[in-house]
């Protein structure tokens, strides 16, 4: 039979080396680029919220998405009840500082170092997975806090071009720096607020910095901090102390400030950062190929069917779909073409099909 | 910022289910690879080359070629349906004219409406057709081609059996479908009554045989 409908790709002439091109979006749900406002769930809450906070765009959690975590870590569980306190002490805020610690820092590093100073405890923004694809954007993110001491902004430093060094799992770290995206880093203040770990998708901030910075006020004692300020909606210092006997949702805190700058006008703004893996396929046509159709319209009769008056002297066909298949004949990806292309003995054609993965 | 070379069409493809399926399993022998390609003119109507068009021959294809095209599905079971083929050497002369070859379905007749009947209470009547397509160029002259592609679109409502080659059942996709190759198959009904379509394809030839499976308990 000399009918045939495949072409075998050659793989040398045929399909280019595969590259990797980096594909950026807004972060937050419907890949926007800036949130504006944050919800927490009251059931999350109850089920979890003495380990972290899940943050929503939406109020309610059934219609939204979740697009941040907030967490707080102590490294000895200060502001947790201990168990001599309470038996049944599930320690959250150790439990969150050995968690991120083991994850991020290098093998026998006991603690986050901010400004070349050891920290006993962390803030913790931890993006959704779903919200991040592979990563999060450096230098196309801006975080807004909200304090006593007014509004800030800060970014990360990666336009330096200098990752953080040192202690580390991962080797695209950058500083949290104070800044914002329209004016790049403030350079009056060159102290660190924290680390942003794209990959992973976490912010790690410094409690101490952030809260003399911003102005995160007043202790939550050993008084349930969700409660403390219901009406205020203030943003405070976590309680570090060890003589909590209740969970103390030290996260509390962060989580007004975020909101209050969100309230403010000042938006929580990222991009999310992936990369995309491209083949080329070239998919060439000559000028004998692909000239007659199996579609019904193509031919006239039932046995035999032959075709059409005007292609039988001079064959012409329309391509208007490339497919790309294997050797078990299973069609894998599939291209239309944005009009149909003319094929005929006297015409060739060389498509490039991309395919993106 | 650069020109784009225009002498070359790019395109952007789209994974289909079941390429998605595979890439899942990695790129290795046996999961993601792409070795070859077919093109097809699915929403092509060639009645509208006109020959007769008022400003002469440059603009018999006119109207095709300036038709709007839809974007792809990723449903492998509803797109290329209708291939391009090459025909070369004695095929284009042989008989007569170029003849687009057709599939048959051997032992089978099927009615008009193109319905295949199948009860899964065997007391009804027959719960399993034997598929064994062959590919017809006239009343005179058919062949079999070195494989045949049976897609089953609702895998919920039949099985399908390779038995030429003895490959056994075949698993349904992700989607549900079943994308079988062979020359000889069983299609046997489920305890599910329903209605689905089946294509065959010719795996040289592209030559596509339609027609709907219909499962019930009883007549």
């Amino acid at each position: 039979m000399a009918y045939n409908i495949f072409t075998q790709f050659v793989a040398a002439d045929d399909i280019t080396t595969i590259r990797a091109n980096e594909v950026t979006t807004g972060l937050w749900t419907g890949d926007t680029g800036s949130l504006s406002a944050v919800y927490t769930s009251s059931v999350q809450v109850a089920n979890s919220g003495e380990f972290y906070y899940d943050l929503y765009n939406g109020a309610s959690p059934t219609t939204s998405d979740i697009q941040f975590s907030v967490a707080y870590g102590h490294v000895s569980g200060g502001g947790s009840p201990t168990l001599a306190t309470n038996a049944n002490s599930t320690l959250p805020t150790q439990v969150i500082y050995s968690q991120y610690r083991n994850i991020l820092l290098a093998e026998d590093v006991e603690k986050f170092s901010f400004n070349g100073v050891d920290s006993n405890d962390i803030y913790v923004i931890n993006i959704q997975r779903a919200r991040l694809k592979q990563a999060i954007d450096p230098g196309n993110w801006q975080l807004g806090l909200s304090g006593s001491n007014g509004i800030f902004t800060f970014i990360d430093n990666s336009g330096l071009g200098t990752a953080v060094a040192g202690n580390l799992v991962a080797n695209n770290v950058y500083e949290i720096r104070s800044g914002s995206l329209t004016a790049g880093l403030y350079t009056a203040n060159t102290q660190s607020f924290g680390l942003v770990f794209p990959d992973f998708g976490v912010m790690i901030l410094s409690p101490s910095a952030i809260s003399s910075s911003v102005g995160l006020t007043g202790s939550n004692s050993v008084v349930d901090a969700k409660t403390k300020y219901p009406a205020l909606n203030q943003p405070y210092a976590p309680y570090t102390g060890s003589a909590a006997t209740s969970y103390q949702y030290q996260h509390e805190g962060l989580v007004r400030s975020i909101s209050g700058s969100m309230a403010a006008g000042s938006p929580f703004i990222a991009r999310s950062a992936e990369s995309i893996t491209s083949t080329n396929y070239f998919v060439r046509l000559k000028n004998s190929n692909y000239n007659y159709s199996n579609n019904p319209t193509y031919y006239t009769g039932s046995n035999p069917q032959n075709v059409l008056e005007p292609f039988r002297v001079k064959p012409i066909t329309y391509a208007t779909t490339i497919g790309l298949y294997n050797d078990q004949n299973e069609l894998l990806a599939v291209a239309k073409l944005s009009r149909p292309v003319q094929k005929s003995t006297d015409k060739e054609a060389l498509i490039r099909v991309r395919l993106d993965y | 910022m650069g020109y784009l070379d225009k002498s070359t069409i790019t395109v952007d493809a789209i994974l289909t289910n079941r390429g998605r399926e595979l890439l899942s399993q990695g790129t290795g022998t046996g999961n993601f690879q792409i070795t070859k390609f077919a093109v097809a003119d699915d929403e092509v109507d060639y009645g509208l080359y006109n020959t007769a068009h008022p400003l002469g021959s440059n603009y018999y294809g006119a109207v095709i070629e300036n038709m709007p095209v839809l974007e792809a599905t990723p449903d492998e079971t509803q797109i290329m349906r209708y291939k391009l083929v090459t025909i070369t050497g004695n095929d284009l002369t042989r008989f007569g004219s170029v003849v687009i070859p057709q599939i048959v379905i051997q032992g089978t007749t099927l009615p008009a409406n193109k319905t295949i009947y199948l009860y899964f209470d065997p007391t009804q009547g027959t719960n399993t057709i034997t598929i064994r397509p062959i590919t017809t160029y006239t009343d005179s002259s058919s062949e079999t081609e070195s494989v045949y592609t049976l897609m089953l679109a609702d895998s919920t409502l039949a099985s399908v059996e390779v038995v030429n080659p003895a490959t056994g059942l075949v698993s349904a996709n992700n989607r549900g479908s079943i994308v079988a190759n062979g020359l000889e198959f069983n299609i046997k009904a489920l305890n599910k009554t329903g209605t689905t379509s089946v294509s065959i394809y010719g795996g040289s030839s592209g030559a596509v045989y339609n027609f709907t499976l219909s499962t019930t308990a009883s007549a």
